[in-house]
């Protein structure tokens, strides 16, 4: 056995890790289960086929040939798109632009905007979209 | 720094950093008495408008923040320089280290707080970015950010995670968190200066740039050169590795590092320069030089100060205020209980701020109004007021293009008579007009009427109004707002006029248009049935058939339209696509026009489309207009599919409504005439439908040094300008001419638009330039439409149709031979020698510079004898006669019908062809 104070040393580090260890392990766990409780939202809106393009917070609705909805997150950072201008979807934040299908026209972005699962209700003329 | 030393002489930047520091804490624990965590916008809208005290320790937690960062920075850099360096652990330094980042992020999370346009999208750009490193990311930002939009995890982060570290640091490194009084007290007087004068940055919402914090502003532009942003981490964690192996190298390795450090310190502030005071909208750099400049750049530190002195109504009178766009706006405090505005515009709807600008964030009167626009809606300020983020962006953009801003076809058509331009078909902009003759003549007595020029006085649209961008068409005041506009003017002092504000709506009358469109082609007179005269206001007989418009110029009246005469308005058939652009430049009006006759008055199947497939634009137009539109079908125009929204099909007939009087009008079917045989298919329904139209001849043009002049693009007085002494004007049918190009090969009315001369010598001041004299007739669309056509001798047999003149065209039969001949009522113009009001000669025809474009001219001389075969038809036959009509269905085969008695014209050297 080895002398007392290193052996001390030794275990509180020890055992400081190993609390350390748990207590980040915890911290995982929480977020974790914090995450899990996000569920998939399911929005429904009143269909209006008029608009071309309809900006929401999380969504863009493009009324072309055929219905889209578009994630209104740029893929580039997160930012939200807002802006329709000379056929394009542009992104303020770092100057991106995509076309209306969401394929990326100008850069940073390179990837295409996310499409959303939607259904349509023409009797009650109703937009049910699952973010 | 000697300044410094000499104020300061014990301290450092270390020390001043200290003193920031806990003004920032102090500052920070009473901010959060007002701040609403669960309403940060509205919280923070609300205490800069009526808590002067909080409004104050807002810019103090801020500017001492700031500041904070700015002088750690320098701290380092100082502490590096030091010669007898403070030994520091490095487990410490470590700590110290990741200090750095920690102030960072305590900084963004401030900024996060904030809840306006630009801290929401750096709030996704964060989660993006930190979502996005491998393994731990969806921790790492679920840890700092929270997992809903709620802000609490940000507050509690910024108000201890972060603070808490920083408090550890400094009392590891500095055994004290005290910082001396003597800095104290210097750091505190000028951050409460600062704070006066200067205050933070709150985006407005509206405003379509987006930008970070100002620290953050150089790592932006990074990010628009990196597809993997993830990279810019790495970048920020090789800062702070920098920074923590300065003090372990040796002299040469640590002498890199902080020229490393250096070079990236400057590199990054060069970033931060470009993209805080050129970087604009949609990513577009602009520069100090740009008009929009000072507004694109928003700069946000505005000199307002904090007014302590506020009314204890007004404070209750904005608490109790609704939130317009998440904020509470100040101006309602005094412009409460203004009446005029229509439903979509009203101050509820949309604050005063979205069209006015100023501050709303603020109850003192000269603070509200700095940088406010008074008459909104002008083309030059429009992006920042109808066209914001959010309102009407898409039109704004659109207008641009449209031809009532470019004025393309004006400017070509000039420059192409003054012989400076080979085309008149060449798409211009009243922006590019330079210096020559064209174009002074152009500035000096034609660019006034244009949307950009700008409206600069309150008061409704008038037949003397020109321009006024948005304002020009949607203004509109009712009579409580037009009689206090005028008191105002009265009496400056007499305030009652902001009690009534004009109200910005869709109804958009025909005086709308007169100002403009009474000039050049006359639309509007011509509608009216009014026909300008050369008689002096003097000279005018006082009888109803006699107007004056301006108070100078006299009209007389001819014949209204008749879609005049039942109510129509320009609006009715000109759709918001042709008024305010399509987003294409074109140009002439007859490319940008989109309605045609055959759209309303239907001779097969209706092109409808139901409300569904109505463009956004037209569905919103109608739905303000006519309310529900489900369930509604629409015409559509056969030239460009684009839906007439006061039109519908019911039972066999189309209906159109009025936008403005609700009057519903049954479209009737064209006569049978009309399309009867195809030997007319290719006329216009304007060729015989057009009553009158305004023509001029004999106009001479010359420029005069000495006349007092007027730069109407620059809205200014000058010395010289271009004259124009007018001939004659006339009012009868119009003459004839073809437009041929790929599409279409159609007769269409033509008028004498340029048969002038112009002196340029005047103009040039040299003795070779000579007379421009041109012959030239425009097509034209004179809106003076009678419900009947005119008669088949009013083309077949009148030699102003064909082009000839006025004169007396005759048919003389001798013996078997029927000879045509003409005699001008006006005399040979010595420069070309053809009769004054003429096009062409007699059974002759020209080519080249012929009209005011390039698809159109006139009858070629075969052309006319086939229509004069008719005519001399028509010199013994009545036109009602069933063989006349006859000869619509097939007249090669009437003509072999013909009896001895029937003699056809005889063409000099020529046997009849026909």
């Amino acid at each position: 056995m080895k002398s007392g104070k290193n052996s001390r040393r030794y275990f509180l580090k020890t055992a400081g890790s190993l609390i350390g260890a748990v207590c980040l392990g915890l911290w995982g766990s929480m977020v974790n289960s914090q995450q899990k409780n996000i569920s998939k939202k399911t929005i429904s809106i009143s269909l209006n086929d008029n608009r071309t393009v309809l900006f929401h917070d999380d969504y863009i609705i493009i009324n072309k040939e055929q219905l889209l909805v578009l994630s209104s997150y740029c893929t580039h950072l997160g930012c939200k798109i807002q802006t329709f201008e000379d056929g394009e979807l542009i992104c303020p934040c770092h100057g991106s632009s995509f076309d209306l299908d969401g394929n990326p026209i100008k850069g940073p972005a390179i990837k295409p905007l996310k499409k959303f699962e939607y259904s349509t209700n023409m009797e009650t003329k109703t937009l049910t979209i699952k973010i | 720094m000697t300044f410094f030393k000499k104020i300061l002489p014990y301290s450092t930047f270390g020390q001043l950093s200290l003193a920031l520091f806990m003004i920032c804490i102090v500052s920070g624990i009473l901010l959060a008495i007002p701040y609403d965590v669960e309403n940060p916008y509205a919280s923070i809208s609300l205490m800069m408008l009526i808590n002067p005290a909080a409004s104050l320790f807002r810019n103090i937690h801020y500017w001492s923040a700031n500041i904070f960062l700015i002088f750690s920075l320098v701290h380092i850099w100082e502490h590096f320089g030091m010669k007898n360096k403070i030994k520091i652990r490095p487990s410490i330094w470590f700590r110290l280290s990741i200090g750095v980042l920690v102030v960072f992020l305590a900084m963004l999370t401030g900024f996060l707080l904030k809840a306006d346009a630009d801290s929401l999208q750096a709030r996704r750009i964060l989660n993006e970015l930190i979502n996005g490193i491998p393994l731990i990311g969806s921790f790492l930002s679920t840890s700092l950010l929270g997992s809903s939009e709620s802000l609490q995890l940000v507050y509690v982060h910024h108000i201890a995670t972060f603070t808490i570290f920083l408090v550890i640091i400094i009392l590891e490194h500095t055994r004290s968190i005290w910082p001396k009084l003597k800095e104290t007290v210097l750091v505190t007087i000028t951050i409460i200066i600062i704070s006066f004068l200067f205050e933070t940055p709150l985006h407005d919402n509206l405003h379509p740039v987006i930008k970070g914090p100002w620290y953050f502003v150089g790592l932006q532009e990074i990010l628009h050169w990196l597809s993997t942003p993830q990279v810019s981490i790495l970048l920020i964690l090789l800062f702070v590795l920098l920074i923590f192996i300065v003090p372990f190298g040796d002299k040469k390795n640590q002498f890199i590092t902080k020229r490393s450090l250096l070079i990236l310190t400057i590199l990054y502030l060069f970033l931060t320069v470009t993209g805080y005071f050129f970087r604009g909208p949609n990513w577009q750099l602009i520069w100090p030089w740009n008009s929009d400049y000072s507004y694109y750049i928003h700069n946000p530190f505005k000199v307002s100060g904090i007014d302590f002195i506020t009314d204890k109504n007004d404070i209750a009178k904005a608490s109790s205020s609704s939130e317009v766009f998440g904020r509470i706006e100040g101006c309602v405090v005094c412009h409460d209980n203004v009446a005029g505005f229509t439903v979509s515009h009203t101050p509820q709807t949309l604050g005063c701020y979205s069209c006015h600008g100023g501050n709303p964030y603020t109850l003192s009167k000269n603070n509200a109004h700095r940088d406010m626009v008074l008459i909104p809606g002008n083309l030059t300020d429009v992006n920042k007021t109808c066209g914001v983020t959010g309102c009407h962006v898409e039109i704004v953009n659109r207008v641009n293009t449209g031809l009532m801003t470019t004025l393309s076809g004006m400017i070509s058509v000039d420059r192409y008579v003054f012989n400076e331009q080979d085309n008149p078909d060449l798409l211009t902009d009243m922006h590019h007009l330079g210096i020559s003759a064209a174009d002074e003549h152009l500035r000096n007595l034609c660019v006034r009427c244009h949307l950009g020029n700008p409206k600069t006085e309150t008061g409704p649209v008038t037949e003397k109004s020109r321009g006024g961008g948005c304002l020009s068409c949607h203004l509109n005041y009712d009579s409580y707002a037009s009689t206090a506009n005028f008191e105002k003017k009265l009496n400056t002092n007499d305030t009652t006029y902001l009690q009534y504000h004009a109200s910005i709506s869709l109804q958009v009358s025909d005086e709308h248009c007169f100002g403009c469109h009474s000039r050049s082609g006359r639309i509007s007179t011509n509608y009216e049935g009014w026909h300008e005269t050369i008689l002096t206001v003097d000279e005018a007989p006082k009888n109803s058939q006699y107007r004056i418009v301006e108070g100078t110029r006299v009209f007389k009246y001819i014949n209204e339209d008749v879609h005049h005469q039942l109510g129509i308005n320009c609006i009715d058939c000109h759709n918001s696509y042709e008024l305010m652009g399509d987003g294409t430049y074109y140009a002439h009006e007859e490319e940008q026009v989109n309605i045609q006759c055959e759209d309303c008055h239907i001779v097969e199947d209706p092109k409808l489309i139901d409300h569904s497939q109505l463009d956004q634009e037209s569905a919103i137009i109608s739905a303000l207009r006519f309310g529900d539109i489900t369930g509604r079908n629409y015409l559509i125009t056969g030239k460009k599919n684009r839906s007439l929204i006061n039109t519908y099909f019911q039972k066999d007939t189309a209906f159109m409504v009025s936008k403005n009087s609700g009057k519903v009008f049954a479209m009737k079917e064209p006569a049978e005439i009309c399309s009867r045989g195809d030997v007319h298919d290719n006329l216009s329904c304007s060729s015989c439908h057009t009553g009158w139209a305004p023509s001029c001849i004999g106009c001479h043009n010359t420029y005069e040094k000495e006349e007092p002049g007027y730069d109407m693009l620059k809205n200014k007085f000058i010395d010289g300008s271009w004259v124009e002494y007018v001939g004659e004007y006339h009012a009868h049918a119009p003459a004839l001419g073809y437009r041929e190009n790929d599409t279409e090969k159609i007769v269409v009315p033509v008028i004498p638009g340029m048969i002038l001369t112009i002196d340029v010598s005047g103009y040039t001041k040299s003795k070779h330039d000579s007379l421009i004299f041109q012959r030239m007739f425009a097509p034209a669309a004179p809106h003076t439409i009678q419900a009947k056509g005119r008669s088949c001798k009013s083309c077949h047999n009148n030699p102003v149709a064909l082009g000839y003149g006025k004169g007396e065209l005759k048919y003389t039969i001798q013996g078997a031979k029927g000879i045509w001949s003409f005699e001008s009522e006006y005399g040979n113009n010595i420069h070309d020698g053809l009769p004054e009001d003429s096009w062409i000669g007699f059974l002759q025809t020209r080519t080249g510079k012929v009209s005011t474009r390039t698809d159109v001219r006139p009858f070629t001389i075969d052309e006319q004898k086939r229509i004069l075969t008719v005519g001399a038809c028509l010199n013994c036959h009545e036109e009602g006669e069933q063989i006349i009509l006859e000869t619509l269905d097939n007249f090669e085969t009437s003509l072999k019908k013909r009896s001895s008695e029937c003699i056809l014209p005889e063409w000099e050297n020529q046997k009849n062809q026909l």
